[in-house]
């Protein structure tokens, strides 16, 4: 078949096309506000733009996502390391950890705005505790995976922390650290979101929010188009080249 | 230079605990061996003898011993390079990268140079570990041992999981280097052939706990080792006049 004779990227165009096309379709056969064209959703989603409305709301989003997901990432592979190379500080701290994973993102979002207030603090607070527990588990089970003997080598070489923790740590934990980033990633986006729409003035969940009592479903689409823009900006400007950079030994 | 000392090792008891509850199990026991400058010593005993436990503890890998290693009889640890078993290259990393990665400084870049061409590796340098054979990174990995121009090299048989052909082009390599930068070493191995073959002196270990059952000298000259015959000979008379040894030959 001639599907099958396409490259990678006509293949992903292709499943665009269609993904739109099947879109538009299902607008024109229904034929309600409750499901806009996406040519309607282009348009608005361009005079946001153009109006600067939707890259203040973003921009504002994104620098509260870079921030919690700093310090969650930091924290976390902190953490993580330690507990997966100290077996009774991981014995003492796994409870805590169990608990922090199961609590509910919105439960966590309610409570740091009821304690700490309807503030910035509380709210980039509420997504850390929310994505630290993943990062820490994912980590951990990276640092138990560690290869001893390389370990042995660097002590026997007296390589030191900081030279082991470069060259002989990190490439062994980069993927687990890619995991946990990718997964972080899609995770503090939606807890956000939720965030914002609970307790802040501005943001893309406020935006939503304000949408959302409107009925306006054109602008819902139109900011989620751009959220996932975004995301796939990150995940090729940023995530693959470093990827692809770790890896290139294993070519 | 530091490699022209002679180093004492101590090792009164090295217990591992049964964290089952169960008895604990002595490895080695009153061990005391002195290496002279530049000597090449063979330690030949059974597996499970205790022989990289030795190594561990000399190499500072296990902490955990009553003993002391010592340096010209005074408290200066030496600096010790360690082959193991298998060559433990980070894989990540180029061949020139991971020998690079044990130097401290920039100097010592020429040498790195000088010990690729020595062990004809400098065509694969830019290499990741995944595309060298098994022969090509134990010589890498002795590379990186040599470079760190240390008191005392500690190789745990090293060449065990190579096929004999590999494994004499990598001793004869090995010889050539050490000829060229005649380090202290302390060598592991079952095969009283390739112990025969490299060193001046053969130490004799006894079942655990482990202690030197006894030490000899080899009588053959370097340039002579070549010759199996005369290896075959000191074989035989090992075995003839040491019946001490006999469960272990």
């Amino acid at each position: 078949m001639q599907v099958f004779k396409l490259s990678t990227t006509q293949l992903t165009l292709l499943s665009f096309v269609i993904f739109i096309s099947f879109w538009q379709l299902l607008a024109i056969y229904l034929h309600q506000a409750s499901l806009p064209s996406p040519y309607v959703v282009a348009i608005i989603l361009f005079q946001e733009i153009k109006s600067g409305v939707l890259p203040y709301h973003l921009g504002i989003t994104l620098g509260r996502l870079s921030i919690s997901f700093a310090i969650a990432m930091s924290f976390g592979c902190m953490f993580g390391i330690l507990l997966g190379q100290h077996q009774r500080l991981d014995a003492f701290f796994d409870h805590w950890l169990v608990i922090f994973l199961n609590i509910p993102a919105l439960v966590t979002i309610i409570l740091c705005y009821v304690w700490f207030g309807l503030n910035e603090t509380a709210a980039i607070l509420a997504v850390v505790i929310n994505k630290l527990p993943n990062v820490v588990v994912t980590i951990r089970e990276g640092t138990r995976a560690l290869d001893v003997e390389l370990l042995e080598m660097a002590r026997s070489y007296k390589f030191g922390w900081r030279k082991t923790f470069l060259h002989v740590i990190w490439p062994q934990l980069h993927p687990f650290v890619m995991t946990a980033t990718r997964s972080g990633l899609a995770l503090i986006w939606k807890i956000i979101l939720v965030v914002e729409l609970l307790g802040r003035s501005n943001g893309m969940g406020y935006q939503l929010h304000l949408f959302f009592q409107l009925f306006d479903v054109a602008s819902i689409l139109a900011y989620t188009v751009a959220f996932i823009a975004v995301i796939q900006l990150i995940e090729s400007l940023i995530l693959k080249p470093l990827d692809r950079k770790a890896q290139q030994w294993r070519i | 230079m530091a490699h022209i000392s002679d180093i004492s090792i101590q090792i009164q008891d090295k217990t591992y605990a049964d964290l089952a509850g169960g008895k604990d199990y002595c490895a080695i026991k009153d061990f005391n061996l002195a290496l002279q400058a530049h000597e090449f010593v063979c330690l030949f005993g059974h597996s499970g003898c205790g022989k990289t436990s030795l190594l561990n503890c000399i190499a500072g890998l296990d902490t955990n011993f009553v003993g002391n290693i010592s340096l010209n009889n005074t408290n200066t640890v030496p600096k010790i390079s360690y082959i193991f078993q298998n060559p433990r290259l980070l894989p990540w990393r180029t061949v020139r990268e991971n020998i690079e990665l044990v130097l401290d400084n920039v100097q010592d870049i020429t040498l790195v140079d000088n010990l690729l061409n020595l062990m004809q590796l400098e065509d694969k340098q830019h290499l990741y570990p995944q595309h060298l054979s098994g022969g090509m990174s134990r010589r890498v990995a002795i590379i990186r041992a040599f470079v760190t121009n240390p008191d005392i090299l500690l190789m745990d048989e090293p060449f065990a999981s190579l096929d004999l052909r590999t494994a004499r082009q990598v001793r004869k390599l090995l010889m050539q280097l050490w000829q060229n930068r005649p380090h202290t070493v302390l060598f592991v191995t079952h095969d009283l052939r390739e112990a025969i073959a490299l060193a001046d002196r053969l130490v004799f270990l006894s079942q655990p706990p482990m202690q030197v059952i006894c030490e000899v000298l080899v009588p053959i000259a370097r340039d002579s080792r070549d010759d199996t015959s005369q290896i075959e000979i000191f074989r035989q008379q090992l075995i003839d006049n040491h019946p001490e040894l006999n469960a272990l030959l």
